[in-house]
């Protein structure tokens, strides 16, 4: 048999423990009895079992007490009750307080035998959901997040307790700095861990658009409604929402998700009809949203409801210590991922990264480790397969052109800003027009 | 010592059935089978309340008196046995030891109630001697389908499983 169990059956009557012993040793699992309560506690603190067979009647602690007590002491043993006095209402009572499954005595064999086959079935699954959290918890846990610098211990030191407080949250950082990766552990290690994560990226969004995602919208609202459709706010029912680069919202969507936040109910587009809502809000944003109260971009009561509890993440330049580590974490992972064999890094290419100041920061970083071991002829980095680097981005001051110093300065804003034009023509102060033009003009290039 | 596995009969058991299994065991297992003389039921295996008989009783019984020349015993009853705790049986072993017990009482119906054909009730009753005999070998219940240690609780189960062990059980069979 390939599913040996440890049985324990408690029972007064030795006829029944030997009866059941016999039945299950043909089985080859591991059995033990006991005649009484106080003695199968006794064996329960010496030795695991996975199943007991428990008589509801017996001298002493009678079989309901007992299987209250190791339930409380062990909520995943399984306990069957038999019982030959018949009544459904012990047998519910039973149920209620964890029991597994009931016998009425005598039983056909076939019925002990069903009783096992699901026992077996549902330790299986449990065994199988076991597994299956403790390696989505290992995937979403912090291993996403590589670092063991000190302002990344107060991170994961921070993440646990925000994430049992049903506050919402403000994560902030620089482009790159893992703020999806902070709300998605936030989320896995919240109450609301089994329920939907949903994740909208607010800058990538026009306004119109963006309130049909988050609102969803009745039939036939706006030309091209042909259904209707559920928005995000309601999707998320009982989740977590994420909203990426809230900063980039438009003053009336902050109006919109401020109603939504005090109200908790939403009104489809199109529809006079509220929906209840319930979900966690985790925002993120790039931008200091205090300077962009200051010139009115952004609303002061809004940022006060989406900013309760803040969480500020370093940039790679504040945490140069895990460049070593993230590095080597990445080339592991293009490595695996190309199935090329890239497994070593020298000091002198670490001694690189290390210098380099990361305007893109864990990102780039990512995108430059790949872009190496892509390319990398051998199975160790050096510092000439980041040589890529250097000429464009290292800092401190060089004989440049004033061309080249230009166009090193655009290339900068715009990978900061994520090559979102408008935004980096505004930075810029030219128009976006003109940033097209210098583009095509120099060939500049979205580094990958 | 040459095993030697002794097909007893308690109480009055036809003749046939009892070659019958003893052809099948030496068949299967490789060993000798007798069918050695019959036995009384014993009187204290007799459950008034339950009409039925205790097959505990009998194999205590089976153990008392002295079979020297066998290894391993095989009851066989017409009447109808039961474990405590269960509602009946078709036998009983102890696993790893030397007595078993089978019983013929519910072999001679078929699910629906009719009667089955003699050679059905021969196959039926074989197969529990065979099944019973292997936990003597020490074999568990397999979740395999096709192989005589399959657990058959209804009489339809009984009937879906062959003769023979599968080979994981063979393997594992002791000489």
């Amino acid at each position: 048999m390939d599913s040996k169990i440890r049985i324990m059956i408690v029972d007064d009557e030795m006829i029944v423990r030997q009866s059941l012993l016999t039945w299950f040793k043909k089985y080859g699992h591991e059995v033990d009895t006991a005649a009484s309560g106080m003695e199968a506690l006794k064996k329960l603190e010496q030795t695991p079992f996975q199943v007991m067979f428990v008589d509801i009647k017996m001298p002493g602690m009678d079989g309901l007490e007992l299987l209250e007590k190791v339930k409380q002491d062990d909520p995943g043993i399984m306990v069957v009750i038999i019982t030959a006095y018949g009544s459904i209402e012990s047998a519910v009572k039973a149920m209620r307080t964890g029991a597994s499954d009931y016998l009425l005595k005598p039983f056909k064999p076939d019925q002990l035998s069903l009783v096992m086959e699901r026992i077996l079935c549902q330790q299986k699954i449990t065994q199988e959901y076991q597994y299956l959290k403790g390696h989505l918890e290992q995937i979403t846990r912090f291993d996403n997040i590589i670092g063991q610098s000190s302002p990344m211990k107060q991170l994961y030191a921070m993440i646990p307790e925000v994430a049992q407080s049903d506050a919402s949250v403000l994560i902030t950082g620089e482009t790159g700095t893992g703020k999806g990766l902070v709300a998605r552990a936030i989320h896995a290690k919240s109450l609301r861990a089994e329920l939907p994560f949903v994740a909208i990226n607010c800058g990538a969004l026009p306004d119109t658009l963006m309130e049909s995602e988050l609102f969803g919208h009745k039939k036939g609202a706006f030309t091209g409604a042909t259904h209707a459709r559920k928005g995000f706010l309601e999707i998320v029912s009982g989740g977590t929402l994420f909203l990426d680069e809230i900063g980039d919202i438009s003053p009336k969507m902050q109006v919109d998700l401020l109603r939504v936040l005090e109200d908790k109910q939403v009104f489809s587009v199109g529809s006079e009809t509220p929906v209840a809502v319930d979900f966690r809000l985790v925002s993120a944003t790039r931008h200091h949203l205090e300077d962009r109260i200051r010139k009115e971009a952004f609303r002061e009561d809004f940022y006060y409801r989406i900013n309760v509890i803040k969480i500020r993440l370093p940039s790679l330049r504040e945490r140069k210590d895990d460049i070593a580590l993230l590095a080597r974490h990445f080339m592991e992972k293009y490595s695996h991922e190309t199935t090329k064999t890239v497994d070593r890094i020298t000091q002198d290419a670490v001694r690189l990264l290390t210098s380099y100041d990361w305007p893109g920061n864990v990102r780039e970083l990512e995108n430059a480790v790949e872009r190496a071991v892509v390319l990398s002829k051998s199975r160790t980095l050096t510092a000439g397969d980041f040589s890529f680097l250097q000429p464009a981005r290292t800092a401190g001051p060089r004989a440049q052109t004033l061309k080249a110093v230009q166009k090193e300065h655009i290339l900068r804003v715009l990978d900061e800003q994520d090559w979102h034009i408008t935004r980096s023509a505004e930075i810029l102060g030219i128009n976006r027009a003109t940033l097209h033009k210098i583009i095509k003009r120099d060939q500049l290039k979205k580094d990958r | 010592m040459t095993q030697q596995i002794g097909v007893v009969p308690v109480g009055e058991v036809p003749a046939l059935v009892l070659k019958v299994i003893a052809a099948n065991i030496t068949a299967c297992y490789r060993c000798p089978a007798v069918v050695l003389p019959k036995r009384p039921v014993p009187e204290s295996a007799f459950d008034d309340r339950r009409n039925q008989y205790d097959a505990g009783i009998i194999i205590e019984q089976l153990g008392a008196w002295n079979f020297p020349a066998c290894s391993k015993i095989v009851g066989v009853t017409s009447l109808d046995i039961f474990i405590p705790i269960f509602n009946y049986a078709y036998g009983y072993a102890v696993q790893g030891g030397d007595l078993s017990m089978i019983s013929l009482f519910r072999l001679n119906r078929n699910a629906d109630g009719s009667l089955p054909p003699p050679s059905l009730f021969y196959e039926r009753a074989a197969k529990v001697a065979l099944h019973e005999l292997g936990h003597l070998f020490s074999l568990f219940h397999c979740h395999e389908p096709q192989c005589i240690m399959h657990f058959s609780g209804a009489i339809t189960d009984l009937d879906q499983i062959p003769f023979y062990l599968c080979p994981d059980c063979e393997r594992r069979l002791t000489p």
